[in-house]
Formats: structure tokens, C-alpha cells, sequence
């Protein structure tokens, strides 16, 4: 995709669905950590999910919060039937584990509405805004830019691995774990010390060590609808609280 | 009254150097200072000061680059327990089994203050934004700023030193697991409402309470061990002679 047609998506983006500051979305996060933490009821949790999910589905995040929603009914579901027809260690284990579950799934809600609606750019951009330092903003960014190369690098490792006759499966974890791990981390790890030099030198030609603040191409700054979603939360979170 | 023999704090000053740039300041000294109170208040203080190189750009990437590293092999070795209900204690134990020579790794090729609470940060903004439970996003850090002084201990060189670092850092899940434990009234008075009978619960939950915690520690740091020898290992045989060290 080129520059123009970005721009174009992004403008189709606002017409239907509106955008948050990721400093919001941060707060948002903090906001519902603290919710579960001091949640009274169940009754205040399902309303709590009800709200994080219709904030999902108005940033356009469809078929994501559609998602998240089965899986809380099954979550709920599995809690139900575990509690009517269970009994003893098992009920338990099955109750403890669904209560669990039920507990960080508005968290792993919103901190996929995090992931999901925030370029890695803007994100950047917020964290310094906030005034996180330097030393946590870059390597951040290059882990981020990191996560995928795994995954090639792999790829890779998988293929030699094969030509050399040592299957990189469990079976062959099993039959020869010491030469199969050596196979795997010696080039993974050699491969990314590698990679830590050339994007070094990459970077400091980029001008990464400019002391003065970093710019971004996305406008990050408080809107009016972050005012109301960061009304309504907080109304909400500390209202429910006294009320549920 | 504290009955304990000796009580140790430890303050960890960093004096801040300007080196001329007003935007560009760099810590470039760290003073651990450690007072011990005896049995009669007697305090005795010890302080060490060392010397530090700065954090370079080259090895803030370093850096981030085995902090991706460490992040997959921990999301792989916790993925089979997990999601799982009856071997979910187990997390934190598979979570310490493969990020071993990664965490060594790392401390080898940046020895110098910083590497391991910048990971432990990372981590923690990881685990938090990905909607964790917070008390894990703040172990995170906790673990970090005493694995970092441990290794300090050694100057970053001593490989038996780091491996005890590492062994303190992966006890950082053990941070979303201790919810059950102090939250246990909540939890208990909830399960007794739903119709469980109270004598059962309260044996069910004092024998959970009394060898789980433990059982999850000793697991997890015996995990961690193992890892940290292989790392070892793997560092003499292969990491030291290729050169990627130098």
C-alpha cells in the first residue's frame, strides 16, 4: 500500500468509526485493571463487558468484539453447566478456572482494542508523550518491529533443520533434545545478534539518537470523544462500584 | 518489634551527569549502598560504587531484540499450560524453562547497569497493555530491579551470579497467581454462595494454600535453574568461541 492510498483508508476510517488517543486507551486499560480489581458483583462485570464490547464494535473492530463476545458466553456457559452438574475437586477446579478466565477477559478485551486500533508509530508517539524515557521507547520499537522476523527466522531454521536430517517436532525433541535445542537456539541467537548490528548502524544513519522530541505523520492529540469515553468509564468504574 | 537478625536495605542512588547537551543527560554512576541493622541496632554500612559505561544505542537495540526473543520463547513454553484448567499453576514453571540462555545471552553481550530492568519494563508494558493481570505487570519490575542488583554483585561477569539473577527474575508470573491467594475470603465466601459445602471448601483451600504456593516457587526456580545451566552451556560451547561476544 502506498502512501496515498493510506490516507485514503484512514479517511474511510473516519467516517465510520471514530478514533481514540492512545493515551486514552492507556488510561481506558489502567481504568478497567483497576474495575476487575474492585468489582462488587458479577452483575457489574457483565455490564463492565457490555460497555467495553459496544466501545469495540463503534471503532470498527466488528468481527473482533463478535468474537470476544462468544467467548465470554462460553466462558459463562462452562461456568453454569460446571456449577449444575459438577461436583466436588472437579466443580472446583472447572469454577475456579472459568473465575479466573472471567477475571482478565475485560483486560484482554481492551488491551486488544489497544492493539488492534493503534499503530505501532502512534503508540510511540503517546509514550513520549507521556514522558517514558528514551531507553524504554527504543527498544520497545524494535522488539515491536522484532516479533515478525521470529517467525521468518524460523521458518528458516525449520528448513536447514530438515536438510540435515533433525526434525524439529516434539518426537524429536524427545529422541535427541540436546542436539535439537543447540539446533535451535545457536542460529536464533546468533541471527539476532546479528540483526542488532546492522539495525544499529541502520538506525544511528536514520538519526535516531536526535535528542529533540520525535514527530509522527498521524496527529496524536485529545479529541472531544475522548473526553466522553474517558467521562463515561470513569463515571461508570466509580459510580458502579458504590451502586452494584 | 523485628525479631529478624539482621534487616538489610539496600539504596540504589544514581547520581546524573550532564555530559553539555541539555536534552541528553546519562547516568553514568551507580552507588549501591547496603545497611545492615544488627541485634543491637548496631549499623554497619557497606557501599560499592560502579563504575558505568553508558548505555549505548547499540545495545538499547540489543536489547530489544532478545527482550522479542525472550517474550516468544516465554508465550511458547507457558502456551501448553495456560490455557488449561488443572495444569495452569504450572505456567510459570514451563514460562522459566526456555528463556534461560536468551536472559544469560543478553546480561553477555550488555554487561553493564540496565539490560535486565529495561526487559523487566518491556515485559511488564507487554503483559499489562495485553490485558494481564496488574499485579504480574508490577512483579515484573519488582523481579527486575533485584535480578539487576544481583547481577550487579558480580559485575555482570560471573555467570553463577547470573543465573541467580535469572532464577529471581522468572518468578515473575508467579505475580497473576497470588490474586487467588489474597483474595482468598472474596474467593471463599463465593464458592460457599454457590452451594459448595463450607467444611470441604475449607479443607479444599487450606491444603491448596499450604503446598501450591510453595510447590509453584521451588517449581519454577528449579525450572529456572535447569534452563540457566543450559544457557551456561550452551554460552562455553558455542556463543564464546564463535566470537558474537566480543
Amino acid at each position: 500500500m502506498n502512501k496515498g492510498e493510506e490516507l485514503q483508508g484512514n479517511m474511510h476510517m473516519h467516517v465510520f468509526t471514530f478514533k481514540l488517543d492512545p493515551r486514552t486507551k492507556i488510561y481506558l486499560l489502567l481504568l478497567v485493571n483497576a474495575a476487575v480489581f474492585l468489582s462488587p458483583s458479577f452483575q457489574f462485570e457483565r455490564i463492565l463487558m457490555a460497555i467495553i464490547l459496544s466501545l469495540c464494535f463503534l471503532m470498527g473492530m466488528f468481527s473482533f468484539s463478535l468474537k470476544m463476545m462468544l467467548g465470554y458466553g462460553l466462558i459463562l456457559g462452562v461456568h453454569l453447566v460446571s456449577e449444575m452438574f459438577l461436583s466436588g475437586a472437579w466443580e472446583l477446579m472447572f469454577v475456579s478456572f472459568t473465575m479466573f478466565i472471567r477475571k482478565i477477559f475485560p483486560c484482554v478485551v481492551m488491551g486488544g482494542l489497544l492493539v488492534g486500533t493503534t499503530k505501532i508509530n502512534e503508540f510511540m508517539t503517546a509514550l513520549g508523550k507521556i514522558r517514558i524515557s528514551k531507553k524504554v521507547i527504543i527498544p520497545l520499537a524494535v522488539m515491536l518491529r522484532y516479533f515478525p522476523m521470529i517467525g521468518e527466522d524460523w521458518r528458516y531454521i525449520k528448513d536447514a533443520m530438515k536438510l540435515r536430517g533433525i526434525s524439529p517436532s516434539i518426537i524429536g525433541f524427545l529422541k535427541n533434545p540436546v542436539q535439537t535445542v543447540e539446533c535451535i537456539y545457536v542460529p536464533l541467537l546468533m541471527a539476532a545478534s546479528k540483526i542488532a548490528d546492522e539495525l544499529s548502524a541502520a538506525s544511528i544513519a536514520r538519526g535516531i539518537e536526535n535528542p529533540k522530541e520525535r514527530t509522527c505523520f498521524q496527529h496524536v492529540s485529545f479529541q472531544f470523544s475522548d473526553s466522553i469515553v474517558m467521562f463515561i468509564f470513569t463515571f461508570f468504574v466509580f459510580g458502579g462500584v458504590f451502586i452494584c | 518489634m523485628i525479631r529478624r537478625k539482621h534487616s538489610v536495605v539496600i539504596f540504589l542512588c544514581t547520581t546524573i551527569h550532564y555530559n553539555g547537551n541539555d536534552n541528553h543527560y546519562q547516568c553514568n554512576k551507580v552507588n549501591i549502598v547496603i545497611i545492615t541493622i544488627g541485634r543491637k541496632r548496631s549499623i554497619k554500612m557497606y557501599s560499592q560504587t560502579i563504575q558505568q559505561k553508558t548505555l549505548s544505542i547499540k545495545d538499547l537495540i540489543t536489547v530489544g531484540i532478545f527482550s522479542a526473543l525472550f517474550f516468544i520463547f516465554m508465550m511458547i513454553g507457558s502456551a501448553l499450560f495456560a490455557p488449561n484448567p488443572v495444569l495452569t499453576f504450572l505456567m510459570p514453571a514451563g514460562a522459566a524453562l526456555l528463556t534461560g540462555p536468551i536472559y544469560l545471552l543478553m546480561i553477555a553481550k550488555v554487561p553493564k547497569f540496565g539490560p535486565i530492568l529495561i526487559l523487566g519494563i518491556l515485559l511488564a508494558i507487554i503483559t499489562f497493555v495485553t490485558g494481564m493481570y496488574w499485579l504480574w505487570s508490577l512483579a515484573c519490575i519488582g523481579v527486575a530491579i533485584i535480578g539487576e542488583l544481583i547481577a550487579a554483585i558480580g559485575k555482570y561477569k560471573n555467570i553463577s551470579i547470573n543465573i541467580l539473577s535469572y532464577i529471581v527474575f522468572a518468578l515473575h508470573p508467579m505475580g497473576s497467581y497470588v490474586m487467588l491467594w489474597l483474595n482468598q475470603q472474596a474467593y471463599k465466601e463465593y464458592l460457599v454462595g454457590q452451594g459448595t459445602e463450607q467444611a470441604y471448601m475449607d479443607t479444599m483451600l487450606t491444603t491448596a494454600q499450604n503446598w501450591m504456593l510453595p510447590t509453584m516457587f521451588v517449581g519454577t526456580m528449579l525450572c529456572a535453574l535447569i534452563s540457566g545451566l543450559l544457557g551456561k552451556k550452551l554460552l562455553r560451547k558455542q556463543f564464546e568461541k564463535s566470537g558474537v561476544l566480543a
